[in-house]
């Protein structure tokens, strides 16, 4: 019967966005009835790989074979149509609709003038028990589920599609072990039936409980593929990293910095699901890391710790005396400025001009009673910070959009200098940024740190942390893990602490 | 990055008459109220002679008194992203309560009464106002729905304040007077209508709210992106609130103008169009529902766009109904030329 070896076959793939590379020459082959590991670091290029797949994203170059036939899948229509279904960390389900309608939604649009609720339900059911799960009320709404039966409902629709070729995108990351257990009995159970699987994931452990082959990128580019069975779990991690450290971040003059006492100590933080035992501290005049993969709770802590999110239990120690932030804004008041992982979303104000965004957090400093406005002033500090930091553009008064993802990110750091916030938590201030800018915005960090500020910064680049920390704290599963001293930074004992190798 | 710099001058210079005329042409895109309102304008010169005779603008001027505040109460609130569909019922309500004071309440016959009850009918409307803030900023709860709820309400303390009838105020009396005197008449030798001053002085406030004072540039803030600004440390639900209860307040204002040029009130003022009138004020004018765009000048261009359009229509004795559709297709036009150019931008 088979005329073709692999059920999918992708061959010299490139893809880049606005100039950076995030595939280059990668390959991907997955047999029918294999469970196909894909993996690598954070932005090693996993995703943007599976985007191609499923025709999110259009290749620059490159081949794609699905059961031996050369194909263009050029929408993600196309690649349904081909038996090609995606599972992401976010489900595609709608959660006000029933089971049974979450399963055949895509019939909708066509094929029913009139519903049959009844013929629907018994399909919806029947498939349910197909895989195993006839304990799924296809009247249920799908809000109702647990988040990993909203998972086995995903999965439900994408068989029910005819899908041959299963991508699975982390999708243990948020179920517990027992429901984790099922899951991959039903993974199994699915590679018997001959469904060629890919499961992208970052958890060594589940990878050498489950795979067959595994395939690793780096940096955008192939690694390589091998047999589950010939690999030790460190010498897969060998393959993920040892790339050669680009020079590109500042020199810090040693002479020029001082640590000094902790500023910040965080103890046991535990906040909803994300987060369960965090602890660190932070000193004046120190850059520390918070490091670890993506969904390792990072961010979330942040959020907690500052009040933005609810904190379930643990304490907070301001300069050495305990406080718990009820807001963003009580944060702010006590010195602690905040920049967001979401720029475009969080950070700025797209559409006002780049002065409002500088000044507005701390626009008290601009303006006597009854809260009237002092242009000249406010015009000359903004111009002023403008120069400090290098916001490339011609006028303050131009929108925010008008500028770079670089120069926008500088607007959004200007804004925490303007209010001379003096601990300063950074959540991923590169992520979007050219390497140009993100060497101006390290600079003024640097700058910052021998003015004696305190500065967090969470980034899922390991470089970064290495080039930029004196000390990194690193996360897993919501919890601090490990922390490593800046001469024993390196890309292998972040490693060892984020995965647990 | 140099040798760029330099080499742009010489360009620019050269470039310069042209810039200055695509200048021009952006602006009007831009602010294409500002043409349409001149467009409206030489229109109905040429329609009807009518039009430009002093009795006409003054006319004009005076009506549009009470529709040009509560646009701007509007705008302060679709600034913050949200809407405010109980300003009918805001604007009635206050304009009862100076009648209900003064005549039911016998205030007309005390030497302030009247000072009284125009206090109590804006203290009305600041209320009314902030019940809507509350409920949208601090329980962050939808506008629409909250201030849909409101208008109904106002409706109904409309009805049952005056139990359906009529409040007419005695026009013999000296505070009754001096109310309806202010409403007609117009100040000695300039012979512009009472209200009217009223309403350039709270646009002028309003500008210089908006343009000149924190509060402003944060109510902007707000909409433009209120969860930056919250993460910015900014109490965004405090501006959120104000921006209602203000727009009260002009709604208070605007009632006893309305009662003020009636010498009476009525629940039936509800169903005048304030709510509609003013949103589309304000959305000619150039704001986005979606908040964080928009400012006072347009706004008061927007108010006189419709404005115009009302009277040219009533001018050449178009019918009522026709004259809806007419408003539509201008609103429809003034949005639609926005949307445009934005993209073009």
């Amino acid at each position: 019967m088979a005329e073709y070896e692999y059920a999918v076959e992708m061959k010299g793939i490139y893809k880049s966005f606005e100039g950076v590379h995030a595939l280059e020459d990668v390959g991907l082959s997955v047999k029918p009835g294999e469970i196909h590991a894909l993996m690598g670091e954070n932005g090693a290029g996993k995703s943007t790989l599976i985007k191609v797949l499923s025709g999110a994203h259009r290749a620059d170059a490159g081949e794609v074979f699905v059961r031996g036939k050369k194909t263009d899948i050029h929408n993600t229509r196309a690649a349904n149509d081909l038996g090609i279904s995606v599972i992401y960390q976010e489900f595609a389900l709608v959660p006000h609709l029933s089971v049974a309608e979450n399963i055949f939604i895509d019939e909708f649009g066509s094929e029913y003038v009139r519903i049959d609720w009844k013929k629907l339900r018994a399909r919806a059911k029947a498939a349910l028990e197909a895989i195993g799960f006839g304990d799924i009320n296809p009247r249920i709404m799908v809000r109702e589920l647990s988040v990993a039966y909203q998972q086995v409902v995903e999965i439900c629709k994408a068989l029910t599609r005819k899908a041959e070729i299963l991508v699975l995108d982390e999708p243990t990351a948020v179920l517990t072990n027992k429901e984790v257990d099922k899951l991959f009995g039903l993974i199994r159970s699915l590679k018997e039936q001959g469904t060629a699987i890919i499961y992208v994931s970052h958890r060594l452990e589940e990878i050498f409980r489950l795979t067959d082959r595994i395939t690793v990128l780096k940096d955008g580019q192939y690694v390589d593929t091998v047999n589950t069975a010939d690999m030790e779990p460190q010498s897969l991690v060998n393959m993920m990293i040892g790339r050669d450290l680009k020079s590109f971040f500042p020199e810090r003059d040693p002479a020029k910095q001082k640590i000094g006492d902790v500023v910040l100590k965080v103890e046991n933080v535990s906040a909803g699901r994300m987060v369960k035992d965090v602890s660190f501290e932070l000193r004046e005049g120190e850059m520390l890391g918070l490091s670890g993969l993506v969904g390792a709770g990072r961010t979330e802590s942040v959020r907690a710790i500052l009040g933005i999110d609810r904190m379930d239990g643990g304490k907070v120690y301001l300069r050495g005396k305990e406080i718990k932030f009820k807001s963003a804004k009580d944060a702010f008041d006590n010195g602690v400025g905040f920049l967001p992982e979401d720029r475009k979303n969080q950070g700025v104000l797209l559409k006002m001009p780049i002065k409002y965004n500088i000044t507005f957090s701390c626009i008290k400093r601009f303006t006597t009673y009854f809260g009237w406005l002092l242009k000249k002033a406010e015009n000359t500090f903004a111009n002023e910070i403008k120069d400090k930091v290098g916001i490339k553009t011609n006028d303050i008064r131009n929108a925010v959009s008008s500028l770079s993802g670089g120069n926008q990110q500088k607007v959004a750091i200007s804004r925490l200098l303007a209010c001379d916030s003096r601990i300063l938590i950074l959540d991923e201030p590169t992520r979007g940024v050219d390497v140009g800018a993100k060497m101006e915005i390290f600079r003024l960090v640097n700058d910052l740190i021998y003015q004696n500020f305190a500065v967090l910064m969470i980034s899922s680049e390991m470089v970064e942390i290495i080039g930029m920390c004196d000390r990194a704290v690193v996360f897993k599963d919501g919890r601090s893990v490990g922390e490593v001293q800046r001469k024993d930074l390196t890309e292998e004992s972040l490693i060892h602490y984020a995965m647990g190798v | 990055m140099g040798v760029s710099e330099q080499s742009k001058l010489p360009s620019d210079a050269a470039n310069e008459g042209s810039n200055r005329s695509r200048g021009v042409v952006r602006f009007l895109f831009a602010h294409n109220a500002v043409v349409l309102l001149i467009v409206m304008f030489v229109v109905a010169a040429i329609i009807s002679d009518v039009f430009l005779s002093t009795g006409n603008m003054v006319n004009i001027l005076r009506q549009q008194s009470t529709f040009m505040l509560v646009a701007l109460g509007m705008l302060m609130v679709m600034l913050t992203g949200g809407i405010d569909l109980s300003v009918s019922s805001n604007v009635t309500v206050s304009s009862i309560m100076v009648a209900y004071f003064l005549k039911d309440l016998s205030f007309q016959n005390l030497s302030w009464g009247l000072m009284f009850s125009i206090f109590m009918a804006i203290v009305s409307g600041l209320v009314f106002g902030a019940v809507n803030g509350f409920f949208v900023a601090k329980l962050n709860m939808p506008p629409f729905i909250v201030t849909l709820a409101m208008m109904y309400a106002g409706r109904g303390v409309a009805f049952i304040i005056t139990d359906a009838n009529t409040i007419l105020l005695d026009q013999n009396v000296p505070a009754v007077e001096a109310l309806v005197g202010f409403a007609t008449g117009s100040a000695p030798g300039i012979n512009i209508p009472y209200p009217t001053i009223v309403m350039v002085l709270i646009i002028v406030v309003m500008w210089l709210v908006m343009h000149y004072t924190s509060f402003g540039r944060l109510v902007t803030a707000t909409g433009s992106n209120e969860t930056a600004v919250l993460l910015a440390g900014i109490n965004s639900k405090k501006y959120k609130f104000w921006s209602y209860a203000l727009c009260g307040v002009l709604c208070g204002v605007a009632g006893v103008i309305l009662a003020a040029r009636t010498g009476s009130a009525t629940a039936l003022s509800t169903s005048t169009s304030y709510d509609m009138t003013s949103i589309a004020a304000v959305v000619i004018g150039g704001a986005s529902l979606q908040g964080g765009e928009g400012n006072v000048p347009m706004t008061v261009v927007g108010v006189f766009v419709l404005a115009i359009i009302g009277n040219i229509m009533n001018l050449v004795s178009l019918g009522v109904y026709p004259q809806l559709v007419v408003k539509a297709i201008i609103i429809i036009l003034a949005v639609l030329l926005k949307s445009v150019s934005s993209k073009t931008a």
